[in-house]
């Protein structure tokens, strides 16, 4: 027998790599959803089917204002993360000029490469020489400064794949330079924006570490409750939330492709 | 100077139409791009800019479409200045190198755009959006998206966009260049149609010498951000101000020589051959008034060669050798050797293939039937 195999073909061993690696991404998750309808507190088997913990996340437990405050916060930032992302990267691509993209560039990938811990201790300092303090306006903005560059690189590289003879076209045939964008350039890179906009939400909702330095005493996001939960021992109905968590996230990908966004560069689309 | 644009006899209603240029300017950093251009495209007129690329001809586009601004120097169409206007307001149709027709729209939402943005109602929209494409002859596809488009068609759409919204002005960006050989034939058969059909005043952009001297009315050549030479096509590819551009609109080929006046009449003398001009020949020797060192310039078609015989070479030929033989279809280029340079001779190919054995090496005799007398270098 020949030892040339196809090139391009996919051998055992790679599949058993990426099975590793997807049970290692997903078994937790799997676990948690496992244990949010077992009726024991501890995680203890014999297995017993129950909603209970259900139950108590909705009538008893003190998780869902901060998981409201969470998301209220993180579709602020989202929102606001896609408006002034599409702007930037507008001017970065179409405006900007050499030295101008460079340091532009620059200061955005700063803010992501810098850890989060400095970053959020920087940020407090700020916060507290311009006199904000700790706030749900400095969490704000600390949120969106994270979030801001994810926005203006995903829709800085969709920009950059339009043909600017596109706009050109537009501007000869009559259209100002608002109706350019909003009539040709918006359409073409609205999937990047919405791409931009999910990840931007997920960073803000996720990132405990800004929100730690930055939030006022006494206010609570999801994750500084979960924090606090976990050090004095927890629930189930913490799983209870995440399983909900989980189960909004797979269905706002999928309506996301239903919406014929496949090509927005989320997880699973083709590019 | 008795080219018609240059009178200045005719009235100012004819002196303000169609485009001027005047003495425009424009550099990036260090590099000047255009180094004072000035001309004039008159109503329903179809001029071409032809040069190679870097030559400046794309961003003197840009500059009349309003897409980047002059450094210096004026441009006004139909007696407008219109320098400062922003390019929405110009009403000037662009077709551009790659179609750029907008993805997300349909053929009809394409063409509509132009129309949409001038506040026309429907009804009106729709009526001239389907007689622009009948123009086009793209009846049926009002409702493809531009992706289900071969490029030729696309193409089309991209003129008829252009064309619908009656430009004062219609310029088109190197429009062939990204289509096949044979569908950039059609479409350029087309153009010249339409163009002569909606008698639009119409400046166009190529490289590509062969296209310029099909479709324009006239050629301007470009070159390092000046324009060389303008005229009628024949004009230039005949007559070239310079080397340059009788090089860039065709094969030429130079070779140098010497003019010796003797008693019964002028000869030439190229290495060790002397050789009796033609009469058309002899006229381009008075014509230039040079004598001494001197540069023949001919197109291959300008030459004639035929198999030597064992008779003497005739006085109005030179002798050299065969090289080889390119076919190429109806006609055929023979490259020969005359006194250690290399001349390349077009011929049909029927007169070659059954006339004899043409084989490299075989001893030739070139007659130059017409050419071009160019100054002498250094050359003897």
């Amino acid at each position: 027998m020949s030892r040339l195999r196809d090139i391009d073909a996919v051998s055992p061993g790679m599949v058993t790599v990426l099975g590793l690696g997807l049970a290692l991404l997903f078994l937790p998750l799997l676990v948690i959803i496992a244990l949010s309808f077992n009726a024991s507190p501890y995680g203890t088997l014999p297995f017993q089917a129950t909603l209970h913990w259900y139950g108590t996340l909705f009538a008893r437990s003190g998780l869902l204002g901060p998981t409201w405050l969470s998301l209220k916060l993180s579709a602020l930032v989202a929102a606001s993360a896609a408006l002034l992302g599409t702007m930037g990267a507008v001017w970065l691509v179409r405006r900007a000029g050499r030295l101008g993209a460079v340091l532009f560039r620059g200061t955005l990938l700063a803010a992501i490469t810098v850890p989060w811990l400095i970053l959020g201790l920087a940020m407090l300092l700020v916060m507290n020489a311009i006199g904000l303090g700790r706030s749900l306006l400095s969490i704000y903005l600390g949120l969106l400064a994270i979030s801001l560059p994810y926005v203006v690189f995903i829709v800085a590289t969709r920009l950059q794949a339009i043909d600017p003879d596109l706009e050109h076209a537009a501007r000869s045939l009559g259209a100002g330079a608002l109706a350019t964008f909003a009539l040709v350039t918006a359409p073409l890179i609205l999937p990047a924006i919405l791409s931009g906009t999910l990840i931007a939400f997920v960073m803000a909702f996720n990132n405990f570490l800004i929100q730690y330095f930055l939030a006022p005493f006494g206010t609570q996001t999801l994750p500084l409750k979960i924090y606090t939960l976990i050090r004095v021992g927890y629930l189930p109905d913490l799983n209870a939330l995440a399983t909900l968590i989980v189960a909004t996230t797979c269905l706002l990908i999928l309506l996301l492709h239903r919406l014929g966004l496949r090509n927005a560069g989320l997880p699973g689309s083709t590019p | 100077m008795n080219a018609p644009w240059a009178q200045s006899s005719l009235g100012a209603a004819e002196e303000n139409s169609g485009l001027h240029v005047i003495d425009v300017h424009k550099g990036y950093g260090q590099t000047a791009v255009l180094k004072g251009i000035t001309l004039h495209v008159p109503h329903n007129a179809f001029h071409l800019l032809l040069g190679p690329s870097g030559s400046g001809k794309t961003t003197l586009l840009r500059i009349i479409a309003g897409f980047t601004p002059a450094d210096s120097g004026r441009v006004t169409l139909a007696g407008r200045d219109i320098t400062a206007m922003l390019p929405e307001r110009r009403n000037i149709g662009v077709v551009f190198q790659n179609y750029a027709l907008f993805p997300h729209m349909s053929v009809a939402q394409n063409i509509g755009f132009g129309l949409r943005m001038r506040g026309m109602a429907r009804a009106e929209r729709e009526q001239r959006i389907r007689d622009v494409l009948a123009l086009v002859r793209m009846g049926g596809f009002a409702q493809r998206m531009p992706a289900a488009l071969s490029g030729g068609q696309q193409q089309r759409v991209a003129l008829a966009r252009a064309l619908v919204i009656e430009p004062e002005l219609l310029l088109l960006d190197e429009p062939l260049s990204a289509l096949d050989r044979k569908i950039r034939q059609e479409v350029r058969e087309e153009l010249k149609r339409i163009q002569a059909e909606t008698r639009v005043t119409t400046v166009m952009v190529t490289h590509d010498q062969e296209e310029a001297l099909f479709l324009a009315d006239r050629v301007l050549v470009l070159e390092a951000g000046v324009i060389r030479q303008q005229g009628a096509p024949a004009e230039i590819y005949q007559q070239p101000a310079d080397e340059f551009v009788a090089g860039f609109l065709g094969p030429l080929n130079v070779v140098p020589a010497a003019i010796e006046r003797q008693a019964d009449g002028v000869m030439l003398r190229v290495g060790g051959q002397h050789l009796a001009p033609t009469s058309a020949l002899r006229d381009a020797i008075a014509a230039a008034g040079l004598s001494g060192p001197v540069r023949l310039a001919a197109r291959p078609e300008q030459l004639a060669v035929t198999l030597a015989t064992a008779a003497a070479r005739p006085p109005d030929a030179l002798a050299g050798r065969l090289l080889g033989i390119d076919f190429a279809g109806a006609v055929v280029i023979i490259h020969v050797e005359v006194e250690a340079h290399r001349l390349a001779i077009l011929a049909l190919s029927p007169d070659v293939i059954a006339g004899g054995p043409w084989e490299p090496g075989r001893a030739v005799w070139v007659r130059i039937r017409q050419g071009r007398v160019l100054p002498g270098g250094s050359a003897g």
